[in-house]
């Protein structure tokens, strides 16, 4: 008779960028059932939220998550633009794009560094994470900090790239394409361990992904070709974009879209610093933000829906936030069952868990 | 169910205390609605949890009250609370009341959350300002200087009508203690509050609001000086019936007969004289009022002196009743009513102040070819205004420091005026530096005329019967600005020593709100309200980005031209100049 | 597994691909990093402008004893002090606050 175990995969994990908590249910070695718990990182964010002025909320926002810190700080600040009735001048939002691309490479190189680590090729994740530190250096030149970057203000941004620091911005994503291209791509594409541990595992078919309100790489990995940077949001209708769709729908698929959104994220960094027109980078906001709103960005993970009602004070009256994450969980409950425990690390991690953000 | 107890309301008590005493968990509790009655029933779990639980029923009649349990078990209050707020039964002693608002309330539609006082949102406020605490007046500065710089010039008038009377006249000669107190100072830009004043009063006109209803009371002020006329504008305002008593000819006390054409148009002082005229006020000149007793039998139920201060004070040095040393004030009043004086061309003004330097800048124009002021400490303790010595500089008055009168001497019909070198010593106790005399070095300088200005006092007849504090003041309560005899208030120099025309507006204010309160009435001024929008917040990062904008310079008139009579010397902002300059305010006043 | 000999030696032999911080390859930071705060006491007018507007409420300013505590640990470098202060009294290094041992605030007293 098959012995049932209950062991919890998380939220400490030598593997795991962030703290989730699954309970997996095991038959021997198999996975039969799983069961997400939520809440070891619940810091009172949206509670928060209504404390603090609407401009300071902006910080409060930024450090819900350190990865995909800019895109909370974006949504945020487009929601409260649209309940002042504020036009966020064009340079602004060139500059809100570079630095959303520039937190989605970082994202998306952070992740593909775990996956390699999860795997057990350790020196391909060492690579990685150096090509990443190329990243964190343009943050830190460009923005001021390594990780939370708190240049999105509410009426445009606080700091401004000069055609020197675009140079060098340039010169420095072009090397990073080249490292690259030297270590990740061949890795990932050629790699039979990664291929092994990969392909295969964590099946997510199209219509399951419709159904559990999949968003982001996971869902375009399973051929849903969903993507909020086509609303146009920020410059993106200017730079021109198209959504990276994979078909396979397992663990493979998704890594190959986060990997191929790399590239697509340093060529639209490079077209947005060479389109960037000229002008002022930050409107004064009056009055007080009244009514409510949906803002939408695409976050590293997917959509990040974030609603806001402000009611004519300087404070809101709420802020409520859903994180991509949360809504990629639900497909784990699918993609868990039927996989061996082994399996279990690269297939939660496919679904790029972030879980400060879901917590928040 | 198994293992349930049955109780009524006077046995629930005593059951659940059966069950604190077995070591039992309160569950939860249950609530049903039986038509004519609720039964609620608590289901507890007993202390070895594999043991079935327990349930206490009790029914209670609708209308009726609930015992709380929650002195034994705290948790109850979540579980009564909303028993108490979905059944609407009454609870009595819960150990915490949410007081009906826990849940959905079952009349409205809105749910109201329960929120702590401390989380209630701020309500936008205006900051308290610098600027606007250190004016006697009170004028809302950051708002009238934003407005100029919106480019909306009338509303901006309206903003400094709201508390101060006189815009044109303070717009030129007021000492401007807010620019002193503009954070701006610090970096010596400080905004020109003073020329932005007089630009609204310049190209904005105001529709002044005439009295609706009369109060039947009169009122007699005793000067038309700027205390006496913003007295009687504010009296006028409120309903009663104002007569002003002039003992000159003229009207305007010392913004006439004190301070120069050159500083202060007679055209800007008339018209704004008219102003108050037009209000009803009544102006008798050529009138010296003797008695008191005789206004209160002339029908006047009150009476305010604002008589001002034109007494010089003497030097106190040997020989200064020469004919050739006159004094300041008398000599500016007489210049201003048009008399002729013969100055002479060598002429010495003995004083430190704005008197001072009027009489030399006057002096000037009257043809005298060297005029020196004499001041007994140094240029840094002058208490001239900066715009003021400059403008006496560029005319050519000359300014000797550090010398102090001695004895005036007169030898074979020349007059000549010895004098003592000073030296500065420790400060006294008001901060500025002493004048020591330096033992041995006296001077001489030969003059045609010596103009005293050492300083005013206020001059009280005799027959007015009042009391008298120092420096010839007359004593009033601080709060009702009432002098010592019933019915009679006093205002501006006449009870502060020479002051400035602001002050002397401000306590006009105070001084009409006393009696009107007097006289019956509640003392509310009528204030206008400027119904503009204020933006919420300031231009404060872009401001950051800006190059550092200099304060804006008055255009003067030229040199040459400025001697040949007394034409105005500050020519007056234009649009441009104005609406810049009330941009670079940093609004201090708002938030963010 | 021969091939791999080359880089075995190479690897055992060359210097390690990583900065030996805290001691030699420190980068200096960019300019334009945000670090530690600092007040220009010579320009600070004690208005409470950075107290009001910080989101972390790491600054209380204090007209009557005139001086200002800054909590360098409650701080969070957003910048938001330096780009308010209308004077610019406030700036900010590009080196960042050390780690301490203990907590504590900092004092700075501001002449009148």
């Amino acid at each position: 008779m098959a012995v049932r175990t209950v062991i919890p995969f998380g939220p400490q994990h030598p593997i795991l960028p962030e703290p989730i908590h699954l309970k997996l249910e095991l038959e021997d070695e198999r996975v039969v059932g799983v069961t997400p718990v939520i809440g070891y990182v619940h810091r009172g964010v949206e509670k928060a939220g209504e404390l603090n002025s609407f401009r300071q909320n902006v910080f409060l926002c930024e450090r819900i998550c350190g990865i995909c810190s800019i895109t909370h700080a974006l949504t945020y600040c487009q929601g409260v633009e649209a309940l002042t009735g504020v036009k966020v001048p064009p340079r602004a939002r060139f500059l809100r794009l570079f630095w959303s691309e520039l937190s989605r490479a970082h994202s998306h190189l952070l992740w593909l560094g775990c996956l390699a680590e999860a795997v057990g090729f350790e020196s391909l994740f060492m690579q990685i994470w150096r090509a990443r530190e190329t990243v964190m250096d343009l943050l830190e030149m460009t923005a001021g900090h390594r990780v939370i970057t708190s240049t999105c203000l509410v009426g445009g941004v606080s700091r401004d790239i000069d055609k020197e620091m675009a140079r060098e911005v340039d010169k420095r994503l072009v090397a990073l394409k080249e490292v690259l291209d030297n270590t990740a791509a061949p890795a990932l594409l050629h790699d039979p361990t990664i291929k092994r541990r990969a392909v295969g595992k964590g099946m997510l078919s199209k219509e399951q992904a419709e159904v559990l309100g999949a968003v982001g790489p996971t869902a375009r990995g399973s051929g849903v070709a969903i993507d909020i940077r086509q609303t146009d949001y920020a410059a993106y209708k200017e730079v021109g974009f198209e959504p990276i769709v994979e078909t396979a729908g397992d663990s493979y698929a998704r890594t190959l879209v986060r990997a191929k959104e790399t590239y697509q994220c340093i060529e639209l960094m490079r077209k947005s610093l060479a389109m960037m027109p000229g002008g002022e980078i930050l409107v004064r906001v009056d009055g007080y933000p009244e009514g409510e709103t949906i803002s939408r960005t695409e976050q590293p993970r997917g959509e990040l829906i974030y609603y806001i009602k402000g009611n004519g004070t300087n404070h809101l009256e709420r802020l409520r936030i859903r994180t991509p994450t949360f809504a990629n969980i639900p497909t784990l409950l699918v993609m868990l069952p039927g996989c061996e425990m082994a399996d279990v690390p690269v297939i939660t991690l496919s679904i790029d868990p972030c879980i400060s953000c879901t917590e928040r | 169910m198994e293992n349930e107890i049955l109780v009524d309301k006077a046995k629930l008590i005593p059951a659940v205390q059966k069950m604190l005493t077995e070591k039992a968990r309160l569950g939860t509790a249950s609530c049903v609605d039986l038509g004519d009655k609720f039964e609620i029933i608590y289901h507890f779990e007993p202390q070895a949890s594999a043991e079935p639980l327990k349930h206490i029923r009790v029914k209670i009649a609708k209308g009726d009250t609930l015992p709380s349990i929650s002195k034994m078990y705290l948790c109850a209050v979540l579980i009564e609370n909303e028993i108490q707020d979905a059944f609407n039964i009454q609870v009595d002693g819960m150990a915490i009341d949410f007081q009906r608002r826990f849940m959905r309330s079952k009349e409205s539609a809105e749910v109201e959350l329960v929120k702590p006082a401390a989380y209630a949102p701020r309500a936008p406020t205006r900051l308290p300002v610098r600027c606007g605490e250190a004016c006697p007046a009170g004028i809302d500065i950051p708002r009238y200087v934003r407005l100029i710089g919106e480019g909306r010039f009338a509303e901006s008038l309206a903003v400094i009508k709201q508390t101060m009377p006189f815009p044109g006249i303070l717009g030129r000669v007021c000492f401007a203690p807010c620019e002193h107190d503009c954070r701006q100072y610090r970096q010596e830009e400080p905004i020109a509050i003073r020329m932005l004043k007089r630009f609204a009063y310049d190209h904005a006109t105001y529709e002044e609001k005439k009295p609706t209803n009369r109060s039947g009371k009169r009122v007699a002020i005793i000067g038309s000086g700027p205390a006496g006329l913003s007295a009687a504008y504010y009296l006028a305002k409120m309903g009663h019936g104002v007569t002003i008593f002039e003992a000159l000819s003229k009207t305007g006390g010392m913004m006439r007969v004190g301070i120069p054409e050159y500083r202060l148009p007679r055209k800007v002082l008339d018209e704004e004289i008219n102003m108050v005229r037009n209000l009803g006020v009544e102006i008798k000149t050529d009138t010296k009022v003797e008695s008191l007793d005789n206004s209160f039998k002339d029908g006047y139920q009150a009476v305010l002196i604002a008589t001002g201060a034109h007494q010089g004070i003497k030097m106190r040095v040997e020989g200064e009743d020469h004919p050739k040393v006159i004094e300041c004030i008398e000599f500016l009043r007489n210049v201003s009513l048009g008399k002729k004086v013969d100055l002479g061309n060598r002429v010495v003004v003995v004083g430190g102040g704005n008197a001072a330097i009027d009489a030399a800048r006057t002096a000037r124009r009257l043809g005298a070819k060297e005029v020196t002021v004499f001041y007994r400490r140094s240029r840094a303790e002058m208490p001239a205004s900066h715009s003021e010595i400059e403008e006496a500089i560029e005319e050519g008055v000359k300014m000797e420091f550090l010398a102090s009168p001695k004895r005036v001497l007169s030898k074979n019909g020349t007059l000549s005026l010895e004098n003592f070198r000073m030296q500065l010593g420790e400060p006294d106790a008001s901060g500025r530096r002493r004048a020591d005399i330096v033992k041995g070095s006296e001077f001489s300088v030969d003059v045609d005329t010596i103009i005293a200005a050492i300083g005013q006092r206020p001059e009280i007849p005799g027959p007015f019967d009042l009391r008298i504090g120092p420096a010839n003041t007359i004593v009033v309560d601080t709060e009702t600005l009432a002098t010592s005899k019933e019915g009679v208030f006093a205002a501006g120099d006449v009870i502060t020593g020479p002051a400035s025309v602001v002050q002397a507006v401000a306590v006009a204010r105070t001084a009409a709100i006393a009696i009107d309160k007097y006289l019956g009435g509640k003392g509310l001024l009528p204030v206008e309200e400027v119904k503009v929008s204020d933006p919420t917040s300031r231009h404060t990062f872009l401001e950051r980005w800006q190059k550092k904008e200099k304060r804006v310079e008055m255009p003067r008139l030229a040199t040459g031209k400025r001697l040949q009579g007394f034409d105005e010397v500050e020519l007056g902002l234009s649009k441009a100049m104005a609406v810049a300059e009330g941009q670079r305010c940093w609004r201090c006043d708002l938030e963010e | 597994m021969a091939w791999m000999f080359p880089t075995i030696i190479k690897n055992l032999f060359s210097r390690p691909a990583t900065r030996r911080y805290p001691f030699r390859d420190i980068r200096e930071p960019f300019a334009g990093y945000r670090g530690s705060i600092h007040w220009d006491v010579s320009k600070c007018d004690l208005c409470g402008d950075c107290a009001r507007v910080c989101p972390a409420v790491a600054i209380e300013v204090s007209l009557g004893n005139n001086q200002i505590t800054y909590d360098p640990f409650k701080c969070i470098y957003c910048g938001t002090c330096v780009q308010t202060c209308l004077p610019r009294a406030i700036s900010q290094d590009k080196h960042y606050t050390k780690p301490a041992a203990t907590k504590a605030t900092q004092t700075i007293s501001v002449p009148v």
